[in-house]
């Protein structure tokens, strides 16, 4: 899956430079004009524009004035002053210091209730010990407070009080316009203040809920402009949906089509399916049929090749036999016909060397067991082709096989040359007789014979006379008979070098191409090869190809054996 | 069988020079040589860790070798390459630059001014050969006065390897597993991290392109630096962006899988690296980088990476807004990077390049 993703085609500058157009895009269409300090800015002013709303105040309203310092006063100076403020006034103009609480609650309670007059506070401060001391100058004073003191003499004070009140009324009268003049003033002052105070109040509220208005116009500005996002948003989004319910409708579509093709050619398939498995079978019948009629054909022209060679065999076979007669007529009508019929087998002199024989067949042959248990690989041979009379076995020894065919219940005769041999065979009650083989094979009638079985007999032959034994054998054998010859075999060169010439009497060996030429020449069919008595025991580990050589060239089949068929007659 | 002392001023966990280290000591004594570390600092638990001073005794033969990592001001370090009568290497991973730490922790911008200087000191000791983590580093060395022949790159040694095949924590992935999306930055609360810039990128994108976001800082504070993290914390709350940033401080080594598992991008705005191990983990765990051009970092990730030579927050959050939206471009960015840290950054292609030019050094006869 890794190895699939094709990166080399990512092309990194054009793919930034697109991100840094579409960022700067973002950034003109952004509420902050992309400058992240002041987006941030932003945010905070307005929060704190409402968390914490500036309103600049009025001055506040003085009634009375500010006290001026000066070093000298008028009395008028300090009468402006009213109450608590021209109490500590008075002491600050003439003590020059503030007031002690009780001088305060003193003034201020005979102030409130009548008993003093703003002159009668001034004059006990001016003229007591202290404000002797200081002595401040307060133009005004002095003449006034003469006179208050005489108005504390008991009868003659009141009546003079009442003289100067008389006498002063006038300018109590003047004094009282004034005062309520100064009041009038006071009020006006306050009416202005306050009308003042609710102008301001009122142009604060205006330029507040202006700046209010400015603070949520700009919310309101991020707000839509947020909104506006939101529906641009909702607008892609939708978009999108719609184009993906299109894709999903295309999609079904595809499907639906993609599923009718799939069910057409799940059909058309099937039908081709079934179509085709017609064909195969018609096919394969055909086939089988063809097959069945070759077979036929090739097992009648195998039978015709079989039944030509047959007959070749047999040609050759009757020639071979034609000759031999032939030849006989002419040896009969070149030499005086004295020799008798029934000429003994062999001349003395030829059993000189029986004994010697004798005493090498367990050495060259083996013992009789070991050869009793050899042959018995050729009685399935005689078995199988129905065999049970009429064998001879040529060149018996010393009767093995012909043990093995009695104990199988085979009937069979053995003809040797070596009189000793003979002789045991006789001993062990074994039909034998001490014959010539040529000889005794011209005393039988033709196809008087069921099988020929001539084993380590052929090497000891010149090849005229293993000529004539193989035509005579032909004659004598009924069509059909079998003829089993074994020789050693000189494919093992131990053999073929060495041991074949351990038995002196042994002429040439036979390689099996030879043997099985001679014997096609002389009209048999050759059926089967046997090649026996590996000397498995002596055998080396095979390791390759060399070592596996010298195991078949030294330690291979010592002996081999060619079973031959006469041809059937016509 | 070679004599082998590697010697650093300090040893910690998730520490990129420390991960350098050990790593160096597993392939040499591979290589059948004995290794030993000394260092001034330790914190790791089951090390054997010997003091710099007992580097000279160690080294007898003139065949022994001594390999100084050098990271910040070290006395010692410097001392011990004087005197050490062996062959000699230096592996330069660079040094902050002093002025980072100013008004924030003077000890270390004293550290860091003795390791600038220290630089020159360290080629007067004539050693056989410099390895310097990146090319960045190498123009420090040749600028000090290091023969370019003497002079080669190798990256270090990392924990990439071990974060791609070992466990992740999977409390933590669950506990984060939703629709938000997650970018991530990795590295310790140090000021040359140039945390201020991350943070306003997050917060641009997050004002502008997706208020589901959530930004991972990933990495040891330290107490020296407090005033520092004082200022970060500030800028979050100005930014009204405190409940969608995490500051996990030092994590292990599965919970550092997690964070990379969860990660839409890794985020890099530091100013100033050596080399920039983070890089090669988030290559190595297939997260894309987006980044400022800084240092060694255009070096680390080339054509792996989305990189801006401009500190434009718009630039970071388009950048996170494209690959979270263009998945085949993302995809093949990313195993580009994967491709990058298989061939150059996996501890076995370090090995070779490493060893490619150690190993003639410690096999010639001096």
């Amino acid at each position: 899956m890794d190895a699939q993703i094709e990166t080399d085609g990512l092309d990194l500058a054009q793919l930034m430079s697109q991100i840094r157009k579409d960022a700067e895009n973002r950034k003109r269409n952004s509420f902050s004009n992309g400058d992240p300090a002041r987006y941030r800015q932003l945010i905070l002013q307005n929060f704190n524009a409402f968390l914490a709303p500036q309103i600049s105040s009025l001055p506040p309203l003085q009634l009375q004035p500010e006290l001026e310092n000066r070093d000298r006063y008028h009395i008028n100076d300090l009468l402006g002053f009213h109450d608590e403020v021209f109490v500590r006034n008075a002491y600050k103009v003439i003590l020059k210091r503030e007031p002690d609480d009780s001088g305060m609650a003193h003034f201020l309670k005979n102030l409130r209730n009548g008993r003093y007059s703003k002159l009668d506070v001034l004059s006990a401060l001016r003229f007591s010990s202290e404000g002797a001391n200081v002595n401040i100058q307060i133009e005004g004073l002095s003449r006034r407070s003469v006179l208050r003191r005489m108005y504390r003499v008991p009868v003659a004070g009141y009546l003079l009080r009442l003289a100067v009140a008389i006498g002063r009324l006038p300018v109590l009268i003047t004094n009282f316009r004034r005062v309520e003049s100064h009041s009038m003033a006071q009020l006006d002052r306050v009416a202005t203040h306050i009308n003042e105070a609710v102008a301001h109040l009122s142009h604060e509220m205006r330029e507040q809920s202006k700046a209010n208005r400015t603070h949520l116009e700009a919310l309101r500005t991020h707000f839509e402009s947020l909104q506006q996002q939101l529906n641009d948003l909702k607008a892609t989004l939708q978009l999108q949906i719609n184009s993906l319910i299109r894709e999903q409708e295309k999609f079904a579509q595809i499907q639906n089509v993609i599923r009718q093709n799939l069910s057409t050619t799940q059909s058309e398939l099937s039908l081709r399916i079934d179509l085709t498995t017609h064909h195969a079978r018609e096919q394969e019948e055909l086939q089988e049929r063809s097959v069945a009629e070759l077979q036929a054909l090739k097992a009648q022209v195998e039978k015709q090749i079989d039944d030509l060679i047959e007959r070749l065999q047999r040609s050759r076979m009757d020639l071979a036999q034609q000759e031999t007669r032939l030849s006989r007529l002419l040896d009969g009508a070149d030499s005086t016909p004295s020799a008798p019929a029934q000429q003994p087998a062999h001349p003395e002199q030829d059993h000189l060397l029986d004994s010697l024989y004798f005493s090498l067949e367990d050495v060259l042959r083996g013992t009789p067991e070991q050869i009793k248990e050899e042959v018995k690989v050729y009685l399935p041979v005689l078995e199988n082709a129905g065999m049970t009379a009429g064998i001879l076995d040529v060149g018996c020894g010393r009767g093995e096989w012909l043990q093995v065919l009695r104990e199988a219940g085979l009937q069979a005769r053995g003809i040797d040359t070596n009189r000793i041999l003979v002789q045991q065979c006789k001993e062990l009650s074994l039909d034998v007789e001490e014959r010539d083989a040529l000889e005794f094979l011209g005393s039988l009638a033709d196809g008087s014979l069921n099988a020929v079985t001539a084993f380590h007999f052929a090497e000891h032959l010149p090849l005229e006379t293993l000529v004539k034994f193989l035509d005579e054998a032909g004659r004598t054998l009924k069509p059909g008979g079998l003829i089993i010859l074994e020789t050693p075999n000189p494919e093992n060169l131990l053999v073929g070098s060495c041991n074949f010439y351990l038995d002196p009497t042994h002429k040439n060996p036979i390689p099996i191409p030879t043997m099985k030429l001679l014997l096609e020449a002389r009209g048999f069919r050759c059926e089967e090869v046997l090649k026996l008595h590996a000397v498995e025991s002596a055998k080396i580990e095979v390791k390759d190809q060399l070592t596996s050589h010298l195991n078949h060239f030294l330690y291979g089949p010592m002996n081999y054996a060619v079973i031959a068929r006469k041809p059937e007659s016509e | 069988m070679t004599r082998i002392a590697i010697l650093t001023p300090t040893l910690t966990s998730a520490d990129a020079v420390s991960n350098d280290v050990l790593t160096m000591r597993r392939v040499l004594s591979e290589r059948g040589h004995e290794v030993r570390i000394f260092a001034e600092n330790s914190s790791l638990a089951g090390e054997q860790i010997e003091a710099p001073a007992a580097a000279l005794s160690y080294l007898r033969a003139s065949d022994d070798m001594l390999i100084y990592h050098h990271s910040i001001g070290c006395t010692s370090g410097v001392e011990t390459m004087r005197a050490a009568k062996c062959r000699k290497i230096v592996k330069y991973h660079n040094v902050t630059p002093p002025e980072f730490f100013e008004g924030i922790s003077e000890q270390h911008q004293h550290l860091c001014e003795a390791g600038r200087s220290q630089l020159k000191e360290i080629v007067a000791a004539r050693p056989d050969l410099y390895l310097a983590a990146s090319a960045f580093n190498a123009a420090d060395l040749i600028a000090a006065g290091s023969e370019d022949h003497q002079t080669f790159v190798i990256p270090p040694f990392n924990q990439a390897d071990e974060l791609r095949a070992g466990e992740a924590d999977l409390e933590l992935l669950d506990s984060y597993r939703d629709d938000s999306v997650n970018l991530l930055m990795v590295g310790g609360v140090r000021p040359n991290k140039g945390h201020a810039d991350l943070i306003e990128a997050f917060a641009t994108y997050y004002y502008h392109f997706n208020s589901q976001a959530r930004l991972f800082i990933v990495g040891a504070g330290n107490n020296a630096f407090e005033s520092y993290a004082a200022a970060l914390r500030r800028l979050i709350d100005e930014w009204l962006i405190d409940s969608r940033i995490v500051f996990t401080g030092e994590v292990s080594n599965q919970s550092l899988k997690s964070y990379y598992l969860l990660a839409d991008a890794l985020l890099m705005t530091s100013e100033h690296e050596g080399f920039c191990v983070p890089l090669v983990e988030a290559m190595a765990m297939k997260v894309p980088i987006v980044a400022y051009a800084s240092t060694a970092i255009p070096e680390t990730a080339q054509d792996a990476a989305l990189i801006w030579d401009e500190r434009d927050p718009f630039l970071m959050a388009q950048s996170i807004d494209f690959l979270q939206t263009n998945e085949a471009e993302k995809m093949a960015l990313v195993y580009r990077g994967s491709r990058r840290y298989e061939e150059n950054f996996s501890n076995r292609a370090i090995e070779k390049r490493f060893l490619d030019v150690v190993h003639p050094q410690i096999t010639q006869t001096p």
